[in-house]
């Protein structure tokens, strides 16, 4: 019997006994979809976690920020200057190979108004002009603003697109208009590259897209009135160097700080490695999960396959006495029992897909489609179905026609 | 065709001193003891005897689907007493019908589809499939009914569907075994007298049986009992009612 037909007979043997076919392709269907429904949260996660850290400036990104003094140096934390715009100069100035330094200072919900028009920026941020760089912030049209800019406090801005969309007529070219910031006057000089990365229906970079920026000295002097700056960002040469850029930059702002401890340097691969460590724990669990399932599907595919057996001792004694050798009988039982779990695993992937899709609108969990889910769901009830209908498959196949025939 | 002309060509099927032994522990079953015999082409043949006669285990043998442990089996002059499981397995596919008491026909499958059945486990090529299960069907007078399920047919069309199965690869035996032990009968009329027609085309049909009436359709009749041909007729044509 050629493979056409064992599988055109397995359909048969399914629709025969269409209940308790149904009965364990659901055990199959559920251990695919929950494979494939699993492996899109985990893939959904990371996706999301690696681009975010990607696109807001990688792993050579360091970010200094105040933190409280430990309990033993609370009493004297005063002498302490504290986070300024000078640690960011030593730092600059220091043996460091570093590819960029900027002391940074935001706020949130600026109102952005022009016109008619007003619009909530999500973060207004100043900083010096290599910001662009660290955060890898890039330019749709316009210019970033320079060096002069910020020793002149000028009022120029950078907006970024979804601000500019909200800002300005579709068509319309921002560059050089002038819009009101908290009722100071800025010229737009450019405008950043709009930024996507799509998490089913959530667009991950919308928060770069609702930036705006604009030299430190001019959000400072102009519109907030502060000297201080919030926190210092710091771009290592490398990825190798982080770690030790990292503990250096520690001990430099200790020192200036008069041995207070009163600053955290946060770098991403702490956080890479967390991730990394998460992602195995996370693939580790999937696997578990994937392999509970495969033993309950297997055991329902063989129960099944045995009971059809028991059922069918007359039909294998006919097929032998018609000429069929074991291994037809085998490879009829195997394929019957591939079938079924193909069956199983096709409908589950449509289920997993189809709850995938469902969990779009969520914001909180956000699984995505995975094409290696898909093969993984595939390759897993090809297995179930081939596995389970091995012993059943063997022992048909080895009934003597004689005995089989007289069977009742 | 008579005995003499029999004589000068090989028969189909010859056994030599064939023997079934079966191992019980303490005793020794002797299904068959030695046992001579020769089926020449175009025969009707019927093995007669009672249960336990040891006639079953000669059909086994006839039929490929089992192994003598002694003596010597030929068919079509080539000696076939060692083969292996497999090559039972192509012999039974090609060369031998088999029509069971109890039809055995797929009940999944429709009629057409129950005697194409035996096209998938040839070994041979197999061209014009359909067509010649339809020949097949019409042979038994069942040409209309291919689209049906067994469970739809009565006994003796589930019959005529099975020796329709049988004819399917033109073998060159028809065993039937009992064909007639679950029909009423005239509807075993019926089924013997298909058999006689398909002898008449040149079919070579081994009945085996316990019935005598069943028997005397048959042109030759060999008895077996305890395990040994006991005894050989040969009817008259004027003989058959």
């Amino acid at each position: 019997m050629n493979l056409v037909g064992a599988v055109a007979n397995g359909f048969g043997e399914i629709w025969t006994h269409k209940l308790r076919s149904l009965l364990t392709l659901v055990c199959v269907l559920l251990g695919v979809a929950s494979l494939v429904l699993v492996q899109g949260f985990i893939d959904g996660l990371f996706d999301g976690w690696r681009s975010s850290i990607e696109e807001n400036g990688g792993i050579q990104r360091i970010r200094i920020m105040t933190d409280t003094p430990p309990e033993s140096q609370k009493a004297r934390s005063g002498i302490s200057p504290g986070l300024s715009i000078e640690d960011a100069k030593a730092i600059q100035q220091s043996a460091l190979l570093l590819d960029g330094v900027t002391p940074m200072a935001d706020q949130n919900d600026a109102l952005f108004q022009r016109g008619r028009k007003s619009f909530r920026c999500r973060d207004l941020v100043g900083g010096w002009p290599e910001i662009f760089q660290i955060r890898r912030l890039e330019l749709g049209q316009g210019r970033a603003f320079g060096d002069l800019d910020e020793q002149t406090a000028a009022q120029v801005v950078v907006l970024g697109a979804g601000v500019a969309k909200a800002l300005f007529e579709e068509g319309e070219d921002p560059v050089g208009k002038t819009v009101d910031l908290r009722g100071v006057p800025f010229t737009v000089i450019g405008v950043l590259r709009p930024y996507e990365k799509w998490y089913g229906t959530f667009n991950l970079l919308r928060e770069k897209n609702e930036t705006a920026l604009v030299p430190l000295s001019s959000l400072m002097r102009r519109i907030s009135g502060s000297t201080v700056p919030q926190g210092i960002e710091v771009q290592a040469a490398s990825v190798e160097d982080v770690t030790r850029t990292a503990a250096a930059l520690e001990s430099l702002l200790v020192r200036l700080h008069r041995g207070i401890e009163d600053v955290r340097v946060i770098s991403q691969d702490m956080q890479v490695a967390t991730f990394r460590e998460q992602k195995r724990a996370f693939m580790i669990g999937g696997m578990a999960i994937a392999a509970v399932s495969l033993l309950v599907s297997g055991i329902g595919i063989m129960n099944l396959m045995l009971a059809a057996i028991h059922e069918r001792v007359r039909e294998i004694g006919v097929r032998k006495a018609l000429g069929a050798w074991s291994r037809d009988i085998f490879v009829q039982f195997v394929v019957e029992s591939c079938t079924l779990s193909v069956c199983g695993g096709l409908v589950g992937i449509g289920l997993g897909f189809g709850l995938i899709s469902l969990l779009q609108g969520n914001e909180t969990i956000r699984p995505i489609f995975s094409v290696n889910a898909a093969l993984v769901g595939f390759g897993f009830s090809v297995t179930v179905g081939v596995l389970a209908g091995l012993y059943p498959a063997v022992k048909a196949s080895r009934l003597d026609p004689i005995e089989a025939l007289r069977y009742d | 065709m008579n005995g003499k002309t029999q004589e000068l060509r090989d028969p189909l099927l010859e056994l030599r001193g064939i023997a079934k032994h079966y191992d019980m522990g303490e005793t020794v079953v002797r299904a068959l003891d030695g046992v001579d015999l020769k089926i020449w082409e175009g025969e009707f043949t019927a093995i007669l005897g009672p249960s336990g006669s040891g006639k079953s285990t000669l059909m086994h043998l006839l039929g490929f689907l089992d192994q003598a442990s002694g003596g010597e089996m030929y068919f079509d002059g080539e000696n076939v007493s060692g083969i292996g499981p497999n090559q039972r397995a192509m012999i039974r596919a090609d060369k031998i019908g088999f029509v069971f008491q109890t039809f055995n026909l797929l009940p999944r499958l429709s009629v057409l589809e129950n005697v194409l059945l035996p096209t998938s486990y040839s070994r041979t090529p197999q061209l014009r499939v359909r067509d010649r299960a339809r020949t097949a069907l019409d042979r038994v007078g069942m040409a209309d009914r291919a689209g049906h399920r067994p469970s739809q047919l009565s006994g003796g069309q589930r019959q005529r569907v099975a020796i329709a199965r049988a004819l399917m690869n033109e073998p060159r035996l028809i065993l039937a075994d009992e064909p007639t032990g679950n029909l009423d009968s005239t509807t075993a009329r019926s089924i013997l007298d298909l058999f006689k027609e398909l002898n008449a085309q040149g079919g070579t049909v081994l009945i085996v049986t316990h019935d005598e009436k069943v028997a005397r359709h048959t042109r030759r009749q060999i008895h077996v009992l305890d395990g040994r041909i006991c005894k050989e007729t040969t009817a008259q044509e004027d003989a058959v009612p």
